[in-house]
């Protein structure tokens, strides 16, 4: 873990002997003075609606602030401890604020749900200790005149968090095209991505006209301070701004809308531990902050949701197409690397976002509505450099094609800690299990389907060889998995001598004279190598194919001898592969594996029972 | 935004060899798994002693120790909710194993904190009991009931627990593993030996599958501790722990005999 931090708030000054400070490196930031180093545009919320704010929600803009500004100051890489074995990721973070409703915020409810949310969200240490505020920050005081039944935003059923991409760009058009008010809160972090979203909300408004809507961006930015990209709290700051404004609306709560996959956020690679992964829109954080919001407006149904947590990102996008605005799907941006923002073309083409956003439009065929030059890089083709963008390539195909291939009871086991976890909170689990698993598999496949069309799109440049290897096509196109692989043995045309030309059994056993030939040739092959065949063959010949347990040929073949275990575990790897190799040489001319492996399962002969004659 | 931290090892010496190690062959690397794993062991043996003192992952060993031995028992869903695993009467695998991960992260709140081997070894956990369960019955998400006593019930046997204990311990490695070498392998797609995405599918498949061969080496001596700890004393957290700081530093000497082998 990187050294402990003292996050010392608002310009308050901490005796150097205080006990806080013991063993931890002191961090200072300031919102409340004008040189302070982080900016937080209260009156941003205020002046929209010319309307007071709680000072407890002042209270919370502050803190949100300063956990956000923490959370982006303070690295979590550095050099690997415990002999270079353990990855530093989790950090400590002690807080003193000054508030100007201790009273509420020292209450334990209000801590442990606050720091209960922060944890989850980000596995890191949080504590606060809260102090009297001293002097206030300046802030225009309003007489609010108006009645409160004038604004057509008074009262709204939720406030909507909109980033600019293409969910939350979906969640506003959902709205609108209901009819009903839109109040959509953005981060305004820079320039080009304020200019962005104010763009797509004024195009947006041109679309539904009749619609009341107002766009509420709020400066929240730092100077001076050092830069982690991980973020983890992002949406503690992002929620609490538009909690902020539904306290000023009296509106229903906060709507995130973010598609499931992206909410859920299963790990693409076993390196991603914890919050590796963002668990930004995570159903237990929009719980975690919901209970803590609903403390702090005192309001028991007050809501923090997610309306597209059993949506696909393709489903999502095609929603907007659906609502009649396809064209706006161009206008909104996702790529990760905001800075691209600002130029002629907006997306990097490798991120891990753009790679979602590209491959959801193709899929929900909204391609005529995106410029295909919008990316840097060619999300499929375009080369990609050493790291984060090979890897992400790597670990997004391969994920996708591995639950392509999984069953419920695979899911279940491979990602049972996400699964339970996403459920949580929900009195239905098992339903929504259920759901989340479909979610997942109408992603996989739509993600496979939308490979293996750029694969066959791009089949003349695989002929040709002109697509770049480090691309993401040129790291999966032409391998067995976007290939057809139930095609019979028998049909296989390739090689010198195939089904097409052997006539009768490929694969004939004699046991008892301890024979082998397949395709013709006979086979050398010793006594063990020989039991498994047979074992393989017979679970062909009897059930029609399907998987022999490891544990099957340990009790069948190496179980009676009474060796140690190490022993069985080699001669059984040492003798599949033997007889891969034996199978395989004769084989070589077609590329197909015979001797199949699969992970939690065991072995299987990929022949048919008409391939095989056990004599 | 749905970002995934995804990093490369240090590149220093000790990992230069690893890598090194990982490409050196002329095979495709699925092959290779035990070596593979074998090497990667030796860089991370101080990684896997240190998770023998882990809140999460003894908590997680030890609750499956009391979920078999509950279901030997008529009134199985009582003795289940003692440990902190809530079950309806109609629960099934998927209800089951989510009342386990509640039941470790409850009790890492309490007790420590959450780290990454407690987390392998919270999915190692739902792994090994979701696999062995729902293949005997068909109710993953509901109508479970008597039918997932019985199906957790042969785990309580001396065989059914060393078989459960294998299973852990053989996906708990693997994932331990794989923590390092999906950065190595990922890296490396393009080379030789990983030439395109489905051959990092193909080497995990095959790191899997070995771990939980080597694993082999724990079966029977989970067997041997279950039943006479039980019958001794009974199955507590206190010598729950003594028994995983064996039972891994087993399974690292297992893969140190291995390598030493060749």
């Amino acid at each position: 873990m990187t050294r402990p931090r003292l996050v010392v708030c608002s310009g308050l000054e901490l005796a150097k002997a205080d006990p806080l400070r013991e063993g931890r490196h002191v961090v200072e930031l300031d919102t409340l003075n004008d040189e302070g180093n982080v900016n937080l545009r209260i009156e941003n919320v205020t002046k929209a609606f010319a309307r007071n704010m709680p000072p407890r929600v002042v209270d919370l803009l502050e803190i949100a602030t300063y956990v956000f500004a923490a959370d982006c100051s303070a690295r979590r890489d550095g050099a690997w401890m415990n002999e270079e074995t353990e990855e530093p990721w989790d950090r400590d973070f002690h807080f003193v604020v000054p508030v100007r409703d201790p009273e509420f915020w020292e209450r334990d409810e209000v801590q442990s749900a606050l720091v209960g949310a922060l944890r989850f969200m980000s596995t890191d240490l949080f504590g606060f200790t809260f102090r009297p505020l001293k002097g206030d920050r300046p802030l225009t005081r309003y007489l609010e005149l108006r009645h409160v039944a004038d604004s057509p935003f008074q009262g709204v059923e939720r406030v909507v968090m909109f980033s600019g991409g293409l969910d939350s760009l979906a969640g506003a058009v959902a709205v609108a095209a209901a009819g009903r008010p839109l109040v959509a809160v953005s981060h305004r972090p820079a320039p080009h991505v304020s200019a962005l979203q104010t763009g797509l909300m004024r195009q947006l408004q041109d679309r539904f006209r009749a619609v009341p809507m107002r766009h509420i961006p709020v400066w929240v930015n730092k100077h001076h301070l050092d830069s982690e990209a991980s973020q983890r709290t992002r949406s503690f700051l992002f929620s609490a701004l538009g909690v902020a404004t539904a306290s000023v609306l009296d509106a229903g709560g906060v709507r995130f809308y973010e598609n499931g996959v992206t909410s859920l956020n299963w790990p693409v690679a076993q390196e991603v531990l914890r919050s590796r992964a963002t668990r930004s829109t995570h159903p237990l954080t929009l719980q975690r902050l919901q209970e803590f919001y609903r403390l702090l407006t005192d309001r028991p149904q007050f809501a923090i949701d997610n309306p597209f947590i059993f949506d696909t990102k393709a489903e999502v996008v095609a929603g907007i197409a659906s609502a009649g605005v396809p064209e706006l799907i161009g206008v909104s941006a996702s790529c990760i690397y905001t800075r691209h923002q600002a130029s002629k073309r907006r997306h990097c083409g490798v991120c891990r976002q753009c790679l979602d956003r590209r491959i959801a439009v193709l899929a929900s065929e909204q391609e005529a509505h995106e410029r295909a030059d919008d990316y840097q890089s060619d999300v499929f083709t375009g080369p990609r450099q050493e790291d984060y963008p090979h890897n992400i390539a790597v670990s997004y195909a391969r994920f996708a094609s591995d639950l392509d291939g999984m069953d419920a009871a695979d899911i279940v086991a491979t990602f049972n800690r996400e699964l339970t976890l996403a459920t949580r909170c929900y009195e239905r689990q098992t339903e929504v299990a259920q759901r989340f698993m479909d979610l997942h598999k109408r992603h996989a496949a739509a993600v496979c389907a939308v490979i293996d069309g750029q694969v066959k799109a791009h089949s003349a440049g695989f002929l040709a060889g002109t697509i770049d290897k480090s691309s993401l096509l040129g790291m999966v196109g032409g391998q067995e998995h976007l290939s057809t692989t139930d095609v019979p043995l028998g049909t296989v045309d390739s090689g010198p001598a195939t089904a097409a030309t052997v006539p009768g059994p490929l694969l004939v056993v004699r046991e008892a004279n301890h024979q082998v030939h397949f395709r013709g040739e006979e086979m050398s092959v010793t006594p063990r190598v020989l039991q498994v065949l047979v074992i393989l063959a017979r679970q062909v010949t009897e059930t029609g194919g399907g998987w022999v347990r490891r544990d099957a040929i340990y009790d069948a073949i190496f179980s009676p001898n009474g060796e140690e275990p190490r022993v069985y575990v080699q001669q059984i790897d040492d003798t599949v592969k033997e007889l891969r190799r034996a199978l395989d040489a004769i084989e070589r001319g077609s590329g197909r594996r015979l001797v199949e492996t699969k992970r939690r399962v065991g072995y299987r002969l990929a022949l048919s029972p008409s391939d095989i004659a056990l004599l | 935004m749905a970002d995934q931290r995804l990093k490369n090892v240090p590149t220093t010496q000790k990992w230069n060899a690893v890598v090194e190690e990982v490409l050196d062959g002329t095979g495709l690397l699925a092959e290779d798994a035990p070596r593979v794993a074998a090497a990667a062991l030796a860089a991370v043996g101080a990684a896997l002693m240190a998770a023998q003192n882990d809140a999460g992952l003894r908590h997680t060993f030890y609750l499956l120790t009391q979920i078999v031995l509950s279901a030997r028992a008529p009134d199985w869903r009582e003795r289940l909710a003692t440990v902190g695993i809530p079950l309806s009467d109609t629960g099934a695998v998927f209800e089951l194993t989510a009342g386990l991960q509640a039941a470790v992260d409850d009790y890492v709140e309490r007790h420590g904190r959450p780290t990454d081997a407690g987390e392998m070894a919270q999915q190692a956990a739902g792994e090994a009991l979701a696999s062995l369960t729902a293949a005997s019955t068909h109710a993953l998400f509901g109508g479970g009931g008597e039918q997932l006593q019985a199906a957790v019930r042969p785990l309580s046997t001396e065989a059914g627990f060393a078989r459960l204990g294998q299973r852990f311990f053989g996906r708990f490695l693997a994932r331990f593993l794989n923590f390092y070498l999906s950065r190595i392998t990922a890296a490396r797609v393009g080379n030789p030996r990983l030439g395109s995405v489905s051959e990092v599918a193909r080497f995990n498949d095959a790191l899997s599958t070995h771990c939980e061969e080597s694993a082999l080496v724990v079966r029977d001596f989970c067997r041997d501790w279950y039943s006479k700890t039980e019958y001794v004393e009974g199955i507590s957290p206190g010598n729950t722990s003594r028994f995983m700081a064996h039972a891994v530093e087993k399974l690292a000497l297992e893969l140190a005999k291995q390598r030493a082998a060749g």
